[in-house]
């Protein structure tokens, strides 16, 4: 029996779906089989981001009214071995499904499957409690803005009476340059006005919109610093005590110089 | 020590004050004494027993009708700005669109983040960050107060007065303060100020 995630975050934009495909990838390349399931009903986009759009033959939807198998509506995907997208329906909307049918979805996937990784919708509604009902865990995606980490809080207050309380934390979008500079909120602050553990730190990074174009997941990048964190987020998940990346950016020979004489702080 | 226990006769019956700065003991005691002194002015009516700002346990009030009833054979009723005010002990952090809502104090241990609201017909003590709103005597009590042991809240109210947080700069608290109404509108004092002056 597999693990059962949602990945989700209240607000919207703040890298859900991108989330669920570069740890869902990343697990899949440790040599995990990984369902991804788009719980997205009526607005999906990973598939997009996975590459793998013009695959699709049946859906969530058509797989929840008896039209077809689970396994005949899972993608293959096209890079790495063991890694299967369960997509949306784009023609419907979220009262297509129902909390109990997402619950037997899940429970079927995590029969042959050691992840199951749901994309939940942004917001709080029926789409959100979907997405949740089938979980075992979760993880609440934010970035270090205000708004966002409100949503945050609200929703790990809604994942308060459930099972899946505490979630893990993911920080996405992360400039260090400028909470340094006190522009931003740090990690410390999200992390405290949260009260939950970081599972991870994504720092900004513009090859994550690349990648995200190209349809091709950012952990395939060996040079890419968000694509390092999500590895880093899929060991940790396996267990591996895995610290977390220094994302103070090189200050250059000037920089060097600077602390040599005590400028810097 | 005679103010300690006065009487009144009103239309609804006899309004019994009591000095809320006295202990409980000695005002029982002094009660019964003019209770039993003046039994038969008692015969039968209704006592309004005023506690004032006195929190009583259920005890206490019990022991309050019992007296009553045992001296002139009359009935209690209670009236008070702070009497039978239960506190509700809370041990977690109070999320965005989360509300607690409670009749009587209510002691938080965790912090209120923004979004959230706790409203409380007594007194509110946040053992951690107060930073959503908070209606300390939510019932119309103004003498109520609300404490954090950081305090910046979005909106603070009590009683029937509300206050917001600076638009500009938002000021951060450095320690334990406490909300109180002064002169018709609320203020912040350190908390150890308010202990220094009682």
């Amino acid at each position: 029996m597999g693990e059962v995630y949602v990945v989700t975050s209240g607000k919207g934009g703040v890298g859900k779906t991108t989330t669920v495909a570069n740890i869902g990838t990343a697990l899949a390349m440790c040599g995990n089989k990984v369902a991804l399931v788009d719980a997205d009903i009526g607005l999906r986009n990973l598939d997009v981001v996975m590459g793998l759009e013009n695959r699709i033959v049946y859906d969530l939807v058509d797989v929840v009214e008896g039209f077809c198998k689970v396994k005949h509506a899972l993608i293959k995907d096209k890079r790495v071995e063991g890694l299967y997208l369960l997509p949306a329906a784009q023609t419907r909307d979220k009262s297509a499904v129902n909390p109990a049918q997402m619950k037997e979805v899940c429970e079927q996937l995590s029969q042959d499957f050691d992840f199951v990784i749901v994309d939940c919708p942004a917001g709080i509604e029926q789409g959100f409690r979907n997405a949740i009902a089938g979980a075992e865990k979760a993880i609440v995606v934010t970035t270090p803005e205000v708004s966002a980490v409100r949503d945050a809080d609200r929703v790990i207050g809604l994942l308060q009476p459930t099972n899946l309380y505490p979630p893990y934390l993911v920080i996405n979008r992360y400039k260090p340059q400028m909470a340094r500079r006190g522009d931003m909120l740090d990690v410390s602050d999200v992390q405290s006005t949260l009260a939950l553990d970081v599972l991870g730190v994504i720092p900004d990074d513009e090859a994550i919109v690349v990648t995200t174009n190209k349809g091709e997941p950012a952990v395939f990048k060996n040079n890419s610093k968000a694509g390092q964190a999500f590895r880093n987020i899929a060991r940790r998940i396996l267990g591996e005590e895995v610290p977390l990346m220094e994302l103070e950016p090189s200050d250059g020979l000037l920089g060097l110089f600077k602390r040599i004489v005590g400028l810097s702080r | 020590m005679d103010e300690d226990v006065v009487f009144k006769g009103t239309r609804e019956g006899v309004l019994v004050l009591l000095n809320d700065v006295q202990d409980f003991e000695t005002l029982c005691k002094r009660l019964k004494e003019k209770l039993d002194a003046n039994s038969h002015f008692f015969q039968g009516a209704e006592v309004i027993v005023d506690t004032g700002k006195m929190s009583l346990s259920e005890e206490e009030v019990a022991e309050l009708g019992d007296m009553v009833k045992a001296s002139c054979g009359g009935k209690l009723r209670l009236r008070t700005a702070g009497s039978l005010r239960r506190t509700f002990l809370l041990k977690r952090t109070i999320r965005c669109g989360q509300e607690v809502l409670y009749d009587g104090n209510v002691v938080i241990v965790g912090d209120v983040n923004p979004g959230a609201e706790v409203i409380a017909t007594g007194d509110i003590v946040v053992m951690g960050k107060l930073r959503g709103m908070a209606h300390a005597g939510a019932l119309g009590d103004d003498a109520a107060v609300i404490a954090a042991l950081k305090m910046e809240p979005l909106q603070l109210r009590i009683g029937s007065y509300i206050s917001r947080s600076p638009d500009d700069d938002r000021a951060n608290s450095n320690g334990p303060e406490v909300a109180m109404v002064k002169d018709g509108a609320i203020v912040i004092e350190e908390l150890l100020e308010v202990y220094r002056n009682g």
